[in-house]
């Protein structure tokens, strides 16, 4: 038995703990939208966040994520409204085939949650291990200084308004977090037995 | 109508069952689809309904207001789906975003007319539909209007469509409650189109519709389906370590023994594993020893291609393809003696498409009827392909197309659609075939290589008299002949001879009457008095295909670095000797505009960092016009590109951000080509396995590129492959002007470097 959290929510597979976790994700789990490209971690389509570290999952065993938490492209949006990373990639028209694009945008969160302000060389190096076929490698470069521009220009207003300010970079991922606080708080508040979901693999 | 009435009935229920939505067909295999169909209720909004208004198949307007849209070419990331919407949107004056689209089901009424095929390739999806597609929306719009003024018992002149209402002085009424009576009518069917002036979304900027699904992960390729089919299994294939290798035997008892694993036997390409999950299937494969015989290819090493080609024009004179004025005889002409002289061999290698979607179908084999999803560029070839395979009637095999993840012309071939049409009726179980990178990497249908040799003579003024081109290399069409036949003939026809006739006439293609994308894009640019185009056909065995700008692709390489090479030996500046010979207006344009918008002409620069300059190519492709120019330096024996203007000219621009994605992409995606890869072939064996040795670029080497759209109000051409022919060109002449070395083999490789 494998259990983790996956979004938010705790999950418990009875599955070969060396499944690779992309196919545990996509086939038991059945969460799509991370996907298969190469399967030896080498183009970056099936990344997702295990405990927010960007991962390669094609290549990662199930086992891995045993007590782990783990969140996938399905995890970012709250309802409609969009995770600030989503919205920027909407806002630049950045997917073409949009393939690789749930891998895109996992990287390029990984490095924003932890750096709020990174230089060509820092995005280069935290991107150079997805591959986009279609070339949207210029929209993806523009939607992530429309994040960084966001997240100033709004850390600059919440100053003036002397509202509680997190020079950080917290802010901005604020729906991600507020996402995950209301679901591991509601699971909290339930017996914990009943809210874990077991899928046979 | 009533004929029109009873298409759409028909058509209906292909469209409701391609969807996966309707009662008829037992399981769906895409459940959440991003656009609206699943999200509407129990009943399909494509089912035939008799209060709607339909036309003979595109466009349904029911009494709630919904619209839907039938899209007749599929999307593999060109931008398709926006495109063909947004002209439907245009006429009917609703947003594109609220309307819902379905991707079309086989049938002749979604037939591209370009080619008379149910398909998507040749950039040539915006190009056959722009009219026919507004005149579809614009008789909808006229026959609602029609419907309000008898209701309203208003004059038409007084109404207009807006936003889903109909719109009198300060009233308006929902669309909707005009359509019952819009389905009695006899509809409009020669309805004005909208004037430029009144245009609202074709040629604005907009976001795409496919967009949000595809951000969220919500988006379905055909790999995300099957997901809800009971019994679903997957299965992968091991194909031949060799091209032509076939298999012996095998041993699977272990890979039996593992958990899931249910069952392994050969089909016609290899081997087929069958298992419960993919993860056991990876886990199977290294535990299966197999056998198997070598082909005539054991004895092919692609590093050997550029002198089996040459020996070969040295041999054969090859198929005329072209010829104007005397041809290449006007080389040998006294009149001509004394003009400048210049030849020049190239060469382009074998490439793979490597889509980041891996080939994958499913097939879901029930009595007598089947049904199949899968992302492909050619839906008809696929569904009469299975029909035939299967001995099923064409109309009980359903086509369920979906977003593909990449196509790039590699979806037009079937072959792994047929694949999985075997292994389901051989394992009597629903299949989703799903292959390795490897697999996809070495079982491509891969682009031509090619070598051709151009001599040319230009008079002192700087004008090009004669261009002689010899290319020699293997067809395309032979490999595609197989696949395509079955959709062209009717289905009495049985497949041994449609197998015979696509023999017969890959053999005409070989030895006697040229094919277009052999030679196209060599010579029609510039095309002096005296022109001559010859191929010789080298087929080595392996089997070719489109591949985005299909022959463009190597001859925008050829043309334009043998045109850079003919200026510099005139003394011209590379710009202005293209000027001087380019035949039309619109590729002069272009070219002018990227000149100015680059700064051209900048003189070479050396820095401490390297040499750096700029390099230009101008190509028209499938009826647009490009220009490029590109930045580039050497640094540590490092071909760099900085930056790349690109100008386009693709007529009136419906989405222009649209074109400026396709120009980025198709850039990018050149430049792979330009510097990074070439399929490897020893022995008969693809020796690369994955991206680590087949090589695409990657975000830290990609340019800036800046985009111009030529303003046209000329009908309007397509943007997915000419973007790709001129930059490995414009690379190579700026490495040229940086370095003086003329770089004449792809990819691209300093002479210092190796």
């Amino acid at each position: 038995m494998i259990t983790f959290e996956i979004n938010g929510k705790p999950i418990t597979l009875d599955i070969d703990p060396n499944a690779p976790l992309l196919w545990a994700v996509r086939e038991v789990i059945g969460l799509t939208g991370s996907k298969f490209g190469c399967g030896m971690g080498l183009c970056g389509a099936c990344t997702m966040h295990l405990n927010g570290e960007p991962v390669r999952t094609c290549v990662l065993p199930v086992s891995a994520a045993n007590g782990q938490k783990v969140t996938t492209i399905e995890g970012l949006a709250n309802g409609d409204v969009l995770h600030p990373v989503q919205q920027a990639w909407v806002d630049e028209n950045v997917p073409q085939c949009g393939y690789c694009q749930s891998g895109q945008i996992m990287s390029a969160l990984a490095l924003l949650e932890k750096n709020n302000n990174p230089s060509d060389k820092e995005i280069q190096a935290a991107m150079a291990g997805n591959i986009c076929r279609c070339g949207t490698y210029p929209r993806i470069e523009k939607a992530i200084k429309r994040v960084i521009h966001n997240q100033q220009s709004q850390a600059l207003s919440s100053v003036s308004t002397t509202t509680a300010s997190n020079n950080n970079g917290v802010e901005i991922f604020e729906p991600i977090s507020a996402i995950e606080s209301t679901v591991s708080s509601s699971v909290e508040s339930t017996d914990a037995n009943n809210s874990v979901n077991t899928v046979k693999g | 109508m009533d004929i029109n009435r009873r298409g759409f009935l028909k058509l209906t229920t292909k469209l409701a069952a391609a969807s996966g939505a309707s009662l008829v067909i037992p399981v769906s295999g895409c459940a959440a689809k991003p656009h609206a169909f699943a999200q509407t209720s129990t009943v399909s909004p494509l089912s035939y309904q008799p209060a709607s208004y339909q036309d003979e198949g595109f466009i349904q307007i029911l009494t709630t207001g919904e619209v839907n849209f039938v899209l007749p070419r599929d999307e593999m990331g060109q931008g398709i789906y926006h495109g063909l919407t947004t002209l439907v949107a245009e006429e009917l004056a609703i947003a594109p975003e609220h309307i819902n689209v379905h991707f079309a089901p086989v049938d002749k009424t979604y037939t591209n007319t370009g080619y008379n095929m149910q398909g998507t390739w040749g950039s040539s999806s915006v190009r056959e539909h722009y009219l026919p597609l507004r005149q579809a929306a614009a008789n909808a719009r006229e026959t609602i209007l029609k419907a309000a003024s008898q209701q309203l018992n208003v004059n038409r002149d007084q109404l207009a469509l807006n936003d889903g209402f109909v719109m009198i002085q300060d009233r308006k009424y929902p669309m909707g409650d005009f359509i019952q009576t819009a389905a009695l009518l006899s509809p409009v069917d020669n309805a004005q189109l909208k004037d430029t002036s009144e245009l609202k979304y074709i040629g604005k900027h907009s976001q795409r519709i496919d967009i949000k699904g595809k951000v969220t992960g919500q988006t379905h390729y055909g790999i995300d389906c099957g997901t809800d089919i009971p019994n679903l299994h997957r299965a992968t294939v091991i194909h031949g370590p060799s091209i032509d290798a076939t298999l012996v035997s095998f041993d699977a008892s272990k890979a039996l023994a593992l958990e899931g694993v249910t069952d392994v036997f050969a089909v016609p390409t290899g081997l087929a594993i069958v298992a419960e999950h993919y993860w056991q299937l990876q886990a199977a494969i290294p535990l299966i020893d197999v056998n198997w015989s070598q082909g005539d290819l054991s004895a092919f090493n692609s590093k050997d291609l550029p002198a089996h080609l040459t020996q070969k024009l040295a041999q054969e004179t090859g198929i005329k393809a072209f010829k104007q004025g005397d041809g290449a005889d006007a080389l040998s002409d006294e009149k001509y003696q004394a003009l400048s002289h210049h030849s020049a061999t190239y060469f382009a290698p074998y490439l793979a498409h490597m889509t980041m979607e891996p080939m994958n179908c499913i097939v879901h084999i029930n009595d007598q009827q089947c049904d199949i999803w899968v992302g492909t560029q050619a839906p008809e070839f696929a569904r009469n392909g299975v029909a035939d395979l299967l001995d099923l009637d064409r109309d009980n095999v359903t086509l369920h197309n979906q977003f593909m993840g990449g196509g790039f012309g590699r979806r037009v071939g079937v072959d792994y659609i047929l694949e999985t049409a075997h292994i389901a009726r051989q394992a009597n179980k629903p299949i989703q075939l799903i292959w390795s990178r490897t697999e996809d990497l070495q079982n491509d249908y891969y682009r031509p290589p090619a070598l051709i040799q151009y001599q040319a003579k230009v008079d002192r003024n700087g004008y090009l008299t004669v261009l002689s081109g010899r290319r020699a290399g293997p067809n395309i069409f032979p490999y595609v002949l197989p696949e395509a036949l079955p959709a062209v003939l009717p289905a009495f026809v049985p497949s041994g001879v449609s197998a015979w006739l696509a023999k017969k006439g890959g053999d005409v293609i070989n030895h006697w009457k040229n094919e277009t994308s052999s030679v196209e894009g060599l010579f029609e640019d510039y095309l002096p008095e005296h022109c001559e185009i010859r191929n010789v056909t080298y087929d080595p065995g392996i089997r070719t295909g489109y591949w985005r700008g299909v022959g463009h692709s190597l001859s925008g390489f050829f043309k334009e670095t043998f045109i850079d090479e003919l200026a510099y030996q005139a003394a011209h500046d590379p710009v202005e000797f293209r000027l001087k010979n380019l035949k039309d207006d619109e590729l002069k344009q272009v070219l002018t505009i990227a000149a100015q918008k680059a700064n051209w002409p900048s003189a070479p620069k050396s820095t401490t960092a390297g040499k750096r300059a700029l390099g230009v190519a101008v190509h028209r492709s499938l009826k647009t016009a490009v220009a490029q120019i590109a930045d580039v330096s050497i640094e540590q024996e490092q071909i760099i590109v900085h930056s790349v203007t690109c100008v386009i000219d693709c007529g009136v621009a419906i989405n222009p951000d649209v074109i400026k994605t396709q120009m980025e992409g198709s850039i990018i995606f050149g430049m792979s080509a330009a510097l990074n890869s070439q399929v490897n072939i020893s022995q008969g064996q693809i020796t690369q396995t994955n991206f680590h040795d087949y090589p695409i670029m990657r975000y830290p080497q990609a340019p800036t590129i800046n985009v111009h759209i030529v303003p046209s109000n000329k009908p309007p051409t397509g943007v997915g492959e000419p973007g790709v022919p001129p930059i490995a060109a414009a690379i190579g002449n700026a490495i040229y002007a940086a370095t003086g070395e003329r770089l004449r083999s792809l990819p691209l490789t300093l002479s210092t470097s190796t």
